[in-house]
């Protein structure tokens, strides 16, 4: 009887040995299919229809996708700045089985509101503006921002009032740019007129509210609005020195041109990254940290130096 | 410390004797095999991973070796282009009648795909001909480029610049394009007289990238290029670089000479290779990081360890069994013997196992079987002494001779013939006196006639003196022993055959003389004597014993006897012829006392 | 010995099979939970869509309205298409490694705007292996390429057909104004050809088919000048400037393969203040439109963006689906869909635009 059971514990270790054998040469083999199992899908929701403005932006997301393994989507509204339409997509894309969101809020704060019914367990990422409830928000430091554009126009002003186009509607990272930009100059003493506009209809518009302002700077807080503001300046030969934020294709050639005088920039493919590999830290569980997009002044001077080519110019050829 | 060390083995000397075969064998085996397959495996690890990091170091420079040809060709190819533009357009065409668009649209078209633009200017940096856009920027002023004042400064050198974004022409479509650009100093002519100018060739950046791009390195390395102050033109990552999202040691990197080093970066162990490309000074890195060699190695060492695991308890198990083969016929031959010992009767010895175990059994079986004969015969011997000693105990005390011998005292006491009836019972009381002799087996000679003559003087008697009785002893026997009661028995038989039909002149004569070593002791009567067969069958052991009416041991008695105490050389003849009579003759070694004294036995009635 | 080895082997092989059993066992019960979580998803539709280059205006116009189509066709189809664009760079071997990496990643439906005609067999190679249906668009592969395997699709405008509406354009505005448009009276159409890419189907086409067009009306035509400008407005009115040095007022017509070039040359014009040219382009994007309705620009050919993009969707759902597409569409040989051209002039821009409904 002893022999008999030793024999069989002699046995049951002999097959767990064999066990373990076959599991470390078999563990690499599975490790590897259970990472390339499962694709993130994560979604981009913009709040503009024009989907050109980020396509910087774009690039550096499809990167950090790329690296990640996860998939994206890229969502554009039919209408910019429909806040409502916002809040459907995401409620869609959130049914839909996507595992975090990346949103441009048109109106951070009502969204904010509703962001834990939309998003529910899914984490989100915010872009430009601060959102309640986000995972992560990948912005400049808006205020910071704007008050740099401010004592940049403020190098050049000598007297008379500035324009501030506030064509921000709802989104609260724009409107804070606009917000210590204004600050900052009547802390020194310029005259500021706030006048809202639509940016579609800026080309139209501005001339005309060049006028009625009577200004001798033009200050534009968002990407889209100085690609605008710089086309009308040209089409109509507006003299005002423009001041604006983004750097697209367009206002890099106006900054060329001298027709913007100064943006205050981001890396774009940056931000894209950035946001993407949050949403992905997010879904995985990871810390995720929040630190604001470093930004910088461009001056038309300037644009070519070789540093800043490199954060302004996506390396495509 | 040498206390335990002592304290340690002692023990362990101590186990070691008391484990069985088995238990020596199979931890001999396996400890052993263990100690082989560990230092075998430690080898086989260690020259792994070294073969292994080597391997990754000759793969890295390999696939470097390629890229740089690629690189090179490339770079040549475009020198190419600009050597053409040269030598075969701007060195043919006067600016003053002719222009030099045609050339380069022929060369930009057959190059498209990896230039951006070619474009001509004069000294002060004014442009003269450019494909394809021909219109320069308001704000470029090319005079201030680096790649125009490399060009200017270092005449006779084609330059390359580091990759920058291209800002000389008026595009409508406002494209910012990446180049590289290449310039050169060229000669103008000039309505007949020169003048200095600079070519510059545009390389897009795809062409380089394309080249550098699928250089996989093994266990995700990548490749990257730098020129030679460190300055980044391609890195797989470069945007991230660029966006300040990542870093790379590429400052570190310009200033190894080409060959293969290992490095720390942000906490992580690489292997680099460098190449230096020819002409442009700039510098190909492999990187190989470090931890999937690692991780190879650890998966690889996992392995390894389980599996040593395993062998290490199969071995055991395997080595368990087989010495348990080898030692269970020595165990089951222990186990036999130990049953002998005790006593058991019908052990079964088994010759199995191998050939000395074999060779053991068999040896041992033998030994037993001998062991058991050998005890049978003991056996047999005791119990054949035990009947003879039995017999001549018998003999000694012969009931039936005593009781007519008395019988005859008391009828010649009643006859009155006193002075025969005296002469019996001193008779009897010294025959008997000399049968016991104090229990000993040889007694003097001497006293083994006196015995014979006493009995022979009680025969007469009672015979009514039938007979005579000659007892002699020649000189030579005197001092000599013999055995007890040989004598008397053969008399007893010459007086029962021979003289039962003798007429008063039988006579039995007895006679004892030394020949050489031997005392030989002659009984012979003149009776009837026997048919030889008779004679031969009195001395046949097999023949039943007949119980004789006298003092009865018999002759074959006597004979046995002698025989068994002195060897076959001795013993009784008979010689006998019927009708003539018969002599017995009783042959035994001349013994003095100390001779006979081996043949006493203590042993007594 | 023997009979011990046996009973030895009998167990150590049953434990040895049990142990490769149960590890067996568990790797199917890990590789399945893993494909069931993903099916598990839901059906979506990927579409690779590999570029030749974004930088050209109407291709990156078939991508927007692809993206913007795609998303209206997901709430009404309850499916998620999700899409993969793919920037060639003007490099097929770059758009080789894209096309790679759209089937290692596993999508439904490829979308190939190839770069080198010539250099199709490699892709559907690819494609055919992997069982993945294949739609080429705008830059036409040769048929013997797309004949190779019949899930091959071509979606596309006939370039010939491009060719010989801008070609009647032309034969109409000179017929109606000849004397405007014949600077120097001889009767002769003297023109200047911008072409696109050498080597691409479409310039091909069109040169011949534009001024083919006019001489099987009769008219005499006399070629100036022609050069490629690669579908590029910057370098189209390089070119341009440099035949106005050269030819002057004398070119009358300037035909150019795309808008883009139609507006370089324009461009061109304008900079050197010489009179504009009749010039006619084709493709119809939103600033020759402009040019149109300013009259810069005589008039163009609509290449059907839209229609290309709706077509590709339709046919990707289709197949994707496991219908059969030529139930729904149109498709000629079993391989091509093709969009009709549409000529756009100042008189019927406005019905053109409101029928576009931009």
């Amino acid at each position: 009887m002893k022999k008999k059971r030793n024999a069989v514990i002699q046995l049951g270790i002999l097959g767990f040995l064999g066990t373990a054998v076959i599991l470390t040469m078999v563990l690499p083999q599975m490790a590897d299919g259970r990472k390339t199992a499962v694709p993130m899908e994560l979604s981009v929701v913009i709040r503009e229809s024009d989907s050109g403005l980020w396509s910087n932006t774009r690039l550096g997301m499809e990167q950090a996708a790329g690296e990640l393994g996860a998939e994206l989507r890229f969502l554009t509204l039919s209408a910019p700045d429909d806040r409502e339409e916002q809040a459907e997509l995401l409620a869609r894309e959130v049914s839909g089985g996507a595992h975090a969101l990346v949103v441009v809020p048109a109106d951070p704060d009502w969204l904010g509101s509703r962001l834990k019914d939309l998003a529910g367990q899914c984490p989100v990422v915010a872009m430009e503006s601060m959102l309640e409830e986000a995972a992560l928000t990948v912005a400049p430091d808006n205020e910071a921002l704007g008050r740099e554009l401010a004592l940049a126009a403020l190098q050049d002003w000598s007297g008379g009032a500035v324009l501030l186009l506030d064509t921000g509607e709802n989104s609260a990272g724009v409107n804070a740019r606009l917000e210590a930009a204004r600050r900052t100059l009547e802390e020194e003493g310029v005259q500021t007129e706030r006048r809202v506009a639509q940016t579609a209809a800026l080309a139209g518009v501005l001339e005309g509210l060049v006028e009625e302002t009577g200004a001798v700077q033009v200050m534009a807080f968002e990407p889209a609005a100085t690609q605008r503001a710089a086309e009308a300046k040209e089409n109509c030969g507006l003299p005002q020195p423009l001041y604006g934020v983004g750097v697209t294709a367009a206002v890099a050639a106006g900054l060329e041109r001298g027709t913007v005088s100064a943006v205050a920039a981001w890396s774009d493919y940056a931000a894209g990254y950035l946001a993407v590999q949050g949403a992905v830290r997010a879904v995985r569980g990871q810390a995720v940290q929040a630190e604001a997009l470093p930004f910088f002044l461009v001056r038309g001077e300037d644009i070519y130096d070789s540093d800043m080519q490199k954060l302004l110019f996506p390396v495509t050829s | 410390m040498r206390a335990f060390f002592k304290r340690f083995a002692g023990k362990i000397a101590d186990r070691y004797r008391k484990m069985s075969i088995q238990m020596v064998i199979s931890l001999s085996f396996t400890t052993v095999a263990v100690v082989g397959m560990v230092f075998m495996g430690l080898s086989l690890y260690l020259r792994f991973s070294t073969t292994a990091e080597n391997l990754v170091e000759d793969s890295s420079q390999r696939v470097l070796a390629q890229v740089n040809l690629n690189l090179d060709s490339y770079l040549r190819r475009m020198m190419r282009i600009s050597d053409t533009m040269y030598y075969r357009v701007i060195k043919n065409v006067d600016l003053a009648e002719d222009s030099l668009i045609d050339g380069m649209n022929l060369l930009y078209e057959e190059n498209r795909d990896s230039l951006v633009s070619i474009a001509v200017f004069d000294g002060l940096g004014k442009l003269v001909s450019a494909v394809p856009l021909s219109n320069l920027k308001e704000s470029a002023l090319p005079q201030e480029s680096g790649w125009f004042q490399a060009a200017v400064s270092r005449m006779e050198n084609l330059h390359f610049s580091t990759p920058h974004v291209q800002h000389l022409f008026d595009d409508p479509d406002y494209r910012y394009r990446w180049v590289v650009s290449l310039s050169r100093h060229v000669q103008l002519t000039r309505s007949g007289a020169t003048e200095r100018g600079v070519l510059l060739v545009d390389m897009s950046f795809s062409g380089i990238e394309q080249v550098c791009r699928n250089a996989e390195l093994s266990n995700g390395g990548y490749v990257y290029l730098i020129d030679g102050s460190g300055e980044l033109i391609y890195h797989p990552r470069q945007q991230l670089i660029y966006a300040g999202l990542l870093e790379e040691n590429n400052q570190r990197a310009a200033s190894y000479r080409d060959g293969t080093y290992r490095e720390d970066f942000q906490g992580q162990s690489r292997q680099i290779t460098v190449k230096t490309v020819g002409y442009t000074g700039w510098k190909l890195v492999g990187v190989v990081p470090g931890e999937s060699l690692a991780a190879n190695t650890q998966q690889m060492f996992l392995f390894g360890t389980s599996l040593l695991l395993f062998s290490v308890f199969l071995m055991a198990f395997l080595n368990f069994r087989i010495s348990a083969h080898i030692s269970d016929p020595i165990r089951r031959l222990e186990q036999s013997i130990k049953e002998l010992e005790a006593g058991q009767e019908d052990v079964e010895i088994e010759e199995g196992g191998c050939y000395e175990v074999q060779r053991l059994g068999h040896s041992i079986r033998s030994m037993v079987s001998t062991m058991r004969h050998l005890m049978d015969d003991i056996i047999q011997q005791e119990g054949q002494k035990r009947r003879s000693e039995l017999e001549v105990l018998q003999s000694q005390i012969n009931p039936h001779f005593l009781y007519n011998t008395l019988d005859s005292v008391i009828w010649m006491t009643e006859a009155g013939r006193y002075e025969e009836a005296i002469q019996m019972v001193t008779s009897l009381a010294r025959l008997f006196r000399i049968s016991l002799s104090r229990g000993k087996s040889v007694i003097a000679l001497t006293d083994e006639l006196e015995h014979a003559r006493h009995y022979m003087t009680i025969q007469e008697i009672r015979y009514k003196n039938k007979f005579e009785t000659k007892i002699s002893a020649q000189p030579g026997t005197e001092g000599l022993y013999t055995l007890k009661l040989i004598v008397q028995p053969i008399l007893e038989n010459a007086i029962y055959h021979g003289m039962a039909s003798a007429e008063d002149d039988g006579l039995i004569s007895v006679t004892a003389r030394r020949e050489g070593m031997d005392l030989v002791i002659e009984v012979t009567d003149n009776g009837m004597g026997m048919r030889p067969e008779v004679a031969a069958s009195l001395l046949d052991e097999n023949r039943p014993d007949v119980r004789t009416t006298g003092s009865g041991i018999g002759v074959r008695n006597v004979h046995r006897r002698i025989q068994l105490t002195f060897g076959p050389r001795y013993g009784l003849t008979i010689c006998s012829e019927p009708d003539e009579g018969t002599t017995v003759q009783i042959r035994v070694p001349a013994l003095d006392e100390t001779g006979a004294a081996p043949y006493q036995r203590e042993d007594g009635p | 010995m023997i009979p011990i080895c046996r009973n030895c082997c009998s167990r150590l092989l049953l434990s040895g099979l049990a142990a490769l059993g149960l590890s067996v066992a568990l790797l199917i019960s890990l590789l399945s939970g893993c494909r069931s979580g993903q099916e598990a998803q839901g059906r979506t539709l990927r579409v690779g869509v590999a570029l030749y280059t974004q930088d050209d205006t109407f291709i990156s116009t078939i991508v927007q309205d692809l993206e913007r189509m795609s998303q209206e066709a997901e709430i009404e189809g309850q499916m998620k298409i999700n899409l993969s664009i793919a920037d060639g760079r003007s490099n097929q071997t770059t758009q080789l490694e894209q096309v790679d990496g759209f089937l290692n990643r596993g999508c439904d439906v490829l979308c190939v705007n190839i770069v080198d005609r010539t250099a199709a067999a490699v892709i559907i190679d690819k494609a055919e292996e992997a069982g993945i249906p294949l739609i080429f668009f705008n830059r036409q592969p040769v048929a013997e390429d797309i004949r190779r395997w019949d899930q091959i699709y071509y979606v596309g405008a006939r370039a010939e057909e491009g060719g010989t509406l801008q070609g009647q354009l032309v034969l109409d505005a000179w017929r109606e104004r000849q004397s405007d448009l014949d600077r120097n009276g001889d009767g002769v159409l003297q023109y200047a050809m911008l072409e696109g890419e050498p080597g691409h189907q479409d310039a091909l086409l069109r040169t011949e088919y534009s001024v083919k067009a006019l001489t099987d009306a009769g008219v005499e035509v006399e070629k100036l000048v022609s050069d490629t400008a690669n579908w590029n407005r910057g370098q189209a009115s390089a070119k341009m400037t440099q035949w106005l040095k050269e030819f002057g007022p004398s070119i009358e017509v300037v035909f150019a393969n795309n808008d883009d070039m139609a507006l370089g040359a324009i461009d061109a014009v304008r900079e050197s203040g010489v009179d504009m040219p009749l010039v006619v382009g084709v493709d119809a994007t939103a600033p020759a439109l402009e040019a149109v309705r300013s009259g810069e620009l005589y008039g163009t050919v609509l290449n059907d963006a839209n229609g290309i993009a709706r077509a590709m969707l339709d046919l990707a759902l289709d197949l994707a689906s496991g219908e059969k597409p030529s139930d729904d569409m149109e498709i000629e040989d079993g391989h091509y869909i093709w969009l009709p051209y549409r000529k756009v002039t100042q008189d019927n821009l406005k019905e053109f635009q409101e029928d576009q409904g931009s």
